[in-house]
């Protein structure tokens, strides 16, 4: 039986008066326009597996409930690392969701590259965006580049903001980013031109393979896994895709390294992601479901669900149940982790953002022009009162 | 003495009685027309995410449209553009199919079913086909293109701005032009040989009999293929979003992708909703203006 459906049917044993009904819904962006159409046509919805991007706009929509009033969850809000907490909302002290294994594991991004590959072109693995400047010759000689990105999937793109960013401001991405949404930082101001700049000259130098505009995810994993592509720059999610490919002839031994450091920055800081257990509003069993919470946040279960799952939780102490030696190559990269900046950001800037960068990838457009328009589309919010922050 | 001329009463039972026939249909079409279209026209004269009460606005959402929503004015341009394009190319290519189909004497049905098979496809199915097919690397038109020495291997047509919308014009006349060629052929059917037999006699050429015979009588199904061609390609939406989501940078973003992400990404409900007017009554412009302009020359043509 999956691991996942053991634990209900295991919650459902200790728990005879309940019922639990699961319902899978599409991911990403359609998740959200179905799981909101569900709750508004009324049915009837206790428990919401909700990924962070979307739980500030579900909170600000009063479709969840504040988890911090049930005396009952404390302990399991003590047994999670209290950056996660930080990660999903404004108001750590009022948190609306539980970060839990069962929800989904907690990845990081990190650069996933071929050992074999590298070794083949006389390559370690990158430190610096210099380093990577400097593979694009060796690497071009064996018939592949540096790094790839499934620029085509727009979804992907903040991502490559979310590395180099953090780097041109000190490390100090979420003040950062609370100050550009305010409108004390402008889109077009000389860090978010310096992001774009970046990005673009990752293609304009060789770095980012060309090409990278139109990939989507599925070819990026092909070209990495054929050898096409020295790295790929993604989270653990991917590691089932990654692990599952068939490789090159010259053989595939998949290894992880840290984000490569840009300009002077000491420190990359990676996104983490994950999803979470919330209670919806509208819940008619919250009794159940503040149980349900409580079963799958017992640091035994949630143990026993990672070592089956070889992922990482959001409570320590699991994770050393994770024996894979690729995800324990992924655990270091956790420690300066960050909340993925495109959860702060409005929808619409996010969808900007998201184009921009596919052009800035292609190199169809100048950095400068790019900041416009997402500036154009802040302006536009402000002036329609529809930013988050007025 | 004048008598004024009454309806029997018997007419207007009759006429009510009939009217009772027609009743289920007219709750039938208000029920899934005109209840949905008020019901539409109000929530555009709100601001609402939809999971509140709106606010009501007036005419705010129409007035951003028209005159403060750049990212709109593009995606009206690229629809028209798009189906300006479409237009020539569906016509064109449906109606050089028919003919070549036309000159085939025997075994014309397989060809019919080959040039028909793309309509019956899901969109899905042809949108991602396509998009690989356009994949750098992978693709097979990115890899002909570059034996041709006319890209590298590592380029899209997607990818590029200037190049984007017209590579999804190449899935979409694929797939429908076979449905104008056999609204063509059942034209070209009704034409009589004898017309044919005359002009040959008269020592006309093929080109000539095209132009003089073929073409002005298939003026009523011209008109057809153009007002069914732009109708559909005004709405467009599953090649587009399929194959690029209206990127790169909204280079393909047309008013049917920009309503769903104003609607189900920004969760503006009420302005999404105004957009879906506008395109409205841009369908139903354009579609007077053809109906005005061609079907006059068709009309006068059968008559």
């Amino acid at each position: 039986m999956a691991p996942r459906k053991h634990v209900v049917t295991e919650f459902m044993a200790k728990n005879p008066d309940v019922t639990m009904e699961v319902r899978a819904l599409p991911s990403n962006i359609q998740w959200d326009r179905v799981a909101r159409t569900t709750l508004l046509a009324g049915e009837q919805v206790d428990l919401v597996n909700i990924n962070g991007q979307f739980i500030r706009a579900w909170v600000r929509d009063g479709l969840l409930n504040d988890l911090s009033e049930d005396a009952q969850l404390k302990p399991a809000f003590g047994s999670v690392d209290p950056s996660f907490l930080a990660a999903q909302s404004d108001d750590p002290t009022h948190p609306f969701a539980l970060p839990l294994t069962h929800a989904s594991p907690v990845h990081v991004t990190a650069f996933f590259y071929n050992k074999a590959l590298l070794d083949r072109a006389g390559l370690q693995p990158p430190k610096t965006l210099d380093d990577m400047q400097a593979m694009v010759q060796p690497l071009k000689s064996v018939g592949a580049v540096p790094l790839v990105h499934p620029s085509g999937d727009v979804g992907w793109n903040p991502l490559l903001v979310c590395w180099i960013q953090p780097m041109l401001v000190n490390n100090q991405p979420m003040e950062f980013t609370q100050r550009t949404m305010k409108g004390e930082v402008h889109y077009n101001g000389p860090e978010w031109i310096k992001t774009f700049e970046t990005i673009a000259n990752l293609t304009r130098d060789g770095v980012l393979g060309a090409g990278s505009g139109a990939l989507s995810v599925d070819a990026a994993y092909q070209l990495f896994n054929q050898g096409k592509a020295a790295m790929l720059y993604t989270g653990s999610w991917s590691l089932p895709a990654l692990s599952a490919g068939t490789p090159a002839a010259g053989g595939m031994d998949l290894h992880v390294t840290g984000l490569p450091l840009v300009e002077n920055a000491q420190k990359a800081q990676p996104m983490i992601a994950f999803n979470s257990y919330a209670i919806a509003a509208a819940s008619k069993n919250k009794e159940a479901a503040i149980r349900w919470l409580t079963y799958t946040a017992d640091p035994v279960v949630d143990a026993q669900l990672v070592e089956k799952l070889q992922a990482f939780s959001s409570m320590p102490a699991s994770n050393s149940g994770i024996k894979d030696p690729i995800s324990r190559e992924v655990a270091p990269w956790f420690k300066d982790g960050i909340v993925p900046l495109d959860w702060l950001w409005e929808p619409e800037v996010t969808t900007e953002i998201q184009n921009q960068v596919q052009a800035l990838v292609k190199g169809d457009t100048p950095p400068a022009a790019a900041a416009d328009a997402v500036q154009a589309r802040a302006d536009a919010l402000r002036r329609e009162g529809r930013s988050y922050y007025k | 003495m004048v008598f004024a001329a009454t309806k029997p009463r018997r007419v207007h039972l009759e006429n009510a009685r009939n009217l009772l026939w027609v009743l289920p249909v007219f709750a039938l079409l208000a029920g899934v027309l005109v209840y949905p279209l008020a019901s539409g026209l109000l929530l555009s004269l709100q601001r609402t995410t939809g999971s509140a009460q709106g606010e009501f606005v007036g005419l705010e959402n129409y007035v951003e449209a028209v005159y403060g929503d750049g990212t709109f004015h593009q995606a009206v341009g690229n629809t028209v553009a798009f189906t300006v394009v479409a237009i020539v190319l569906q016509t064109g290519v449906g109606l050089l199919l028919a003919v070549l189909i036309s000159e085939v004497r025997r075994g014309r049905l397989p060809y019919r079913m080959i040039f028909f098979a793309p309509v019956v496809l899901s969109a899905a199915a042809v949108g991602s086909v396509w998009q690989w097919m356009y994949a750098p690397y992978f693709g097979l038109f990115t890899n002909a293109l570059a034996a041709l020495g006319l890209t590298e291997v590592s380029s899209s047509l997607l990818a590029s701005q200037s190049t984007a919308l017209w590579a999804i014009m190449g899935a979409f006349v694929w797939r429908w032009a076979g449905f104008n060629t056999v609204i063509y052929l059942a034209g070209m059917q009704s034409i009589p040989k004898e017309y044919y037999e005359a002009a040959m006699i008269e020592g006309a050429g093929g080109l000539r009999r095209f132009r003089h015979i073929t073409w002005p009588l298939l003026l009523p199904y011209t008109y057809t293929v153009v007002l069914l061609t732009t109708m559909g390609t005004l709405r467009i939406f599953d090649l587009m979003w399929i194959m690029t989501q209206g990127g790169p940078a909204h280079a393909t973003e047309t008013i049917a992708t920009y309503i769903f992400t104003t609607a189900f990404r920004f969760l503006r409900i009420g302005y999404a909703q105004s957009l879906a007017f506008v395109l409205l009554a841009l369908v139903a412009l354009l579609t007077l203006l053809l109906t005005l302009t061609l079907r006059k020359r068709a009309n006068q043509v059968v008559g």
